[in-house]
């Protein structure tokens, strides 16, 4: 399983010339951020992390630095509140600690950066995962919609004959 | 081909341009054709075929620059045309109208790089709504005056449909015969059916057999992303290809035009920076301008000229949409076929005792989720398993329809320019204002009424989505601002679409449309447009 590691980051930071946003890794204050990002990835779509999926919207929102910010002080947030509501960083919480951890930042208000943040990296992670053919699958979908195209638009679902 | 000064300048290549320089070419004549976007190749440029196409949408390389002006203020009363949505609720939440984007492609082709390909005649009504409802205005030309345009344009493109309907005398067959109707639209057949409606096969640019060397449509229903096998008859694989055949048309892409330069009275010069943003001018006897009821009147205006009647920009008309999208208990996979693939006529102009003067069509379409991302972002709320498994219950599941009615102009809707806000050349940019009228509304009340009770009666359980040009503003279609018409105080080009300012310069786009043609589609009608300013221009002025 490919992991989330801090040289990733650095690596994507650093073709956008954005490295000084990762926090640092002596200082005892910054997230374990690596982990967390998958673990958030995992939390809003289970067998994202397995696709990939989490380093796809990780680099999604690293693109601009306004957007590389927002996903900075979000996680930084996620990290914050894990500790101070539960004492461990979110990628050690059990799955429904997780899952209070993301409907508070989904209700904050929409002013805070937490919020803005999940909103974010929820539908990016959502998007990506939804691209798998693994996952297409069981959705019975049989795309991407070229080469093949649908030659049977004009029949039920399957092949029938409608 | 020889070199300069060209017989014509053509300004603009979508709908009307494209066609107006393949009109030009073909009876000889040497054509400049300027286009301010890229040449896009759709076997390269577009992503139908790879996983993350919905990611990855149209190619756009360069969006124009507009801004918008004070949204109209909306009533408490019509909260049930509200723009919403089930998992993100209003679109809207503000008291006023909000201006999204106008929807335009700077390419080669223009913005049928990314139509979903209709391809109607206007009823012959629609020339006449002034004579026939006592609102908007008549054209100066009739549906006949259009025929023989209409018809070259059907046969270049490629057009497929029905041989004859109900709602259009004396048709001619169609090059190609009409595509059958997805699985889901035979559902809503049966519902408009069972309302007294007639469901039936539209009229489109997508080809439903292998025609002029170019293949059958897949139903992939990608229109929208950009066709790359080049069924869909988009201005780029059709008129242009074989303008350049001549040998006579050259078209320059990346040439953003700023300025028409007038001297005594003529277009001496079209002034523009090309792709390295370096200074250019080009000289022709005749200039034509189509780049859309947007742009357009945004060159002349900026250029100080065509604009005695002071009509330039004013008029202006946009989509009036409604859109709703219901899940059905039945799989039925809605995202094959083509994108509106059939359509009820019944109240394109339909007769009195109704609560709106002109009309509206309606349709049957696949909807805007045509993949699994954006049907998960667009009607999904939450996330983990339960959201996983919503997803596989409900994919597949939406039915849609629409419809498209008239929009009659008003004081309050108008382009103008903005002087605060340049484009990147220091050009400054058009500023929209788009205000809705009672008959718009009455209009609205009525389509999104025949669409509730079309997804009722097809059997869908709840809607999940419904789009509405009430508070939102969203226009890919847009019209009038450089209107056509006898009357030099009353219009900007006269009824062969030559301004009745300057004799070498011509409008061959939606800005001349002096309605809005009732909410058929407006692109066939502007390719023979185009065909017809290049006759005219052939036969009259380059003599």
């Amino acid at each position: 399983m490919k992991r989330l590691t801090r040289r990733w980051f650095l690596k994507v930071l650093g073709a956008l010339g954005l490295s000084s946003l990762l926090p640092g890794p002596s200082n005892a204050a910054s997230p374990p951020l690596t982990r967390d990002t998958e673990a958030l990835a995992e939390a809003i779509m289970p067998g994202a992390k397995d696709l990939g999926v989490d380093e796809r919207a990780a680099a999604l929102m690293l693109k601009r630095p306004e957007t590389a910010r927002i996903f900075f002080s979000g996680m930084r947030g996620l990290e914050r509140y894990s500790r101070d509501r539960y004492g461990r960083p979110f990628h050690s919480l059990e799955e429904r600690e997780r899952e209070a951890v993301l409907r508070w930042m989904a209700s904050l208000p929409r002013e805070r950066i937490e919020r803005l943040f999940f909103a974010r990296y929820r539908r990016a992670v959502i998007a990506y995962y939804y691209t798998c053919p693994e996952v297409w699958k069981r959705l019975k979908y049989n795309g991407p919609p070229q080469p093949k195209g649908f030659m049977d638009y004009h029949l039920p679902p399957g092949g029938g004959s409608g | 081909m020889g070199r300069r000064p060209y017989d014509a300048v053509v300004i603009g290549s979508g709908a009307g341009g494209g066609p107006c320089a393949y009109g030009l070419s073909v009876r000889g004549r040497r054509v400049l054709l300027l286009e301010a976007g890229p040449r896009y190749d759709p076997y390269k440029d577009y992503h139908l075929h790879e996983d993350d196409w919905e990611i990855r949408g149209f190619p756009d390389r360069e969006r124009g620059v507009y801004t918008f002006g004070e949204g109209q203020p909306l009533r408490e009363d019509l909260g049930r045309l509200r723009s919403r949505n089930r998992a993100h609720g209003l679109f809207n939440p503000s008291p006023r109208r909000r201006y999204l984007r106008y929807f335009n492609v700077k390419g080669v082709g223009g913005s049928t790089l990314r139509y979903q390909g209709e391809a109607h005649r206007l009823h012959p009504k629609a020339f006449r709504i002034k004579s026939i409802y006592g609102v908007g205005n008549d054209w100066p030309i009739g549906y006949g005056d259009l025929l023989p345009y209409y018809k070259t344009a059907e046969r270049v493109i490629g057009v497929a449909g029905p041989d004859a309907d109900p709602y259009h005398p004396g048709r001619v067959p169609l090059p190609l015969p009409p595509h059958r109707l997805s699985y889901a639209s035979r559902i809503v057949e049966k519902a408009c059916a069972r309302m007294g409606l007639r469901l039936i096969p539209n009229r489109v640019a997508i080809l439903s057999r292998g025609y002029d060397g170019r293949p059958s449509c897949n139903y992939c229903n990608g229109c929208s992303y950009g066709c790359p096998i080049k069924d869909k008859g988009s201005i780029d694989v059709t008129f242009i290809p074989k303008a350049e055949a001549t040998g006579r048309c050259r078209v320059v892409e990346g040439a953003h035009v700023f300025r028409l330069d007038v001297r005594k009275g003529r277009v001496r010069e079209v002034l523009y920076y090309d792709r390295e943003g370096k200074e250019r001018a080009a000289r022709a006897r005749v200039f034509v301008v189509a780049c859309g009821a947007v742009e357009t009147p945004r060159l002349l205006l900026n250029s100080g000229i065509a604009n005695s009647s002071g009509q330039v920009g004013k008029n202006f008309m946009e989509t009036l949409l409604w859109h709703s999208t219901a899940l059905h208990p039945m799989r039925l996979d809605s995202y094959r076929g083509i994108p509106i693939d059939s359509e009820v006529l019944d109240y394109l102009f339909p007769g009195a005792g109704l609560p709106f003067a002109s009309g509206f069509r309606l349709f049957a379409t696949s909807g805007v989720a045509l993949g699994p991302v954006n049907f998960a972002l667009m009607y999904l709320r939450g996330w983990g398993k339960g959201f996983q498994r919503e997803m596989e219950r409900s994919f597949g599941h939406t039915l849609s329809v629409g419809g498209i009615g008239e929009f009659l102009p008003n004081r309050d809707t108008f382009v103008e320019i903005d002087d605060k806000v340049k484009d990147r050349y220091g050009i400054p940019v058009a500023r929209i204002h788009a205000f809705l009228g009672e008959n718009e509304i009455r209009l609205l009340e009525f389509m999104s009424t025949k669409c509730r009770e079309i997804l009722e009666a097809s059997g869908a359980d709840e809607i999940v989505e419904e789009i509405s040009s009430y508070d939102l503003f969203a226009a890919t279609h847009v019209f009038g601002t450089c209107r056509m018409g006898k009357d030099p105080g009353t219009s900007v080009v006269d009824p062969s679409c030559r301004s009745h300012d300057i004799p070498n310069l011509f409008i061959a786009d939606a800005s001349v449309f002096p309605s809005s043609g009732g909410g058929s589609p407006p692109s066939l009608t502007i390719s023979a447009i185009g065909l017809r300013v290049a006759e005219y221009i052939s036969r009259e002025v380059l003599i």
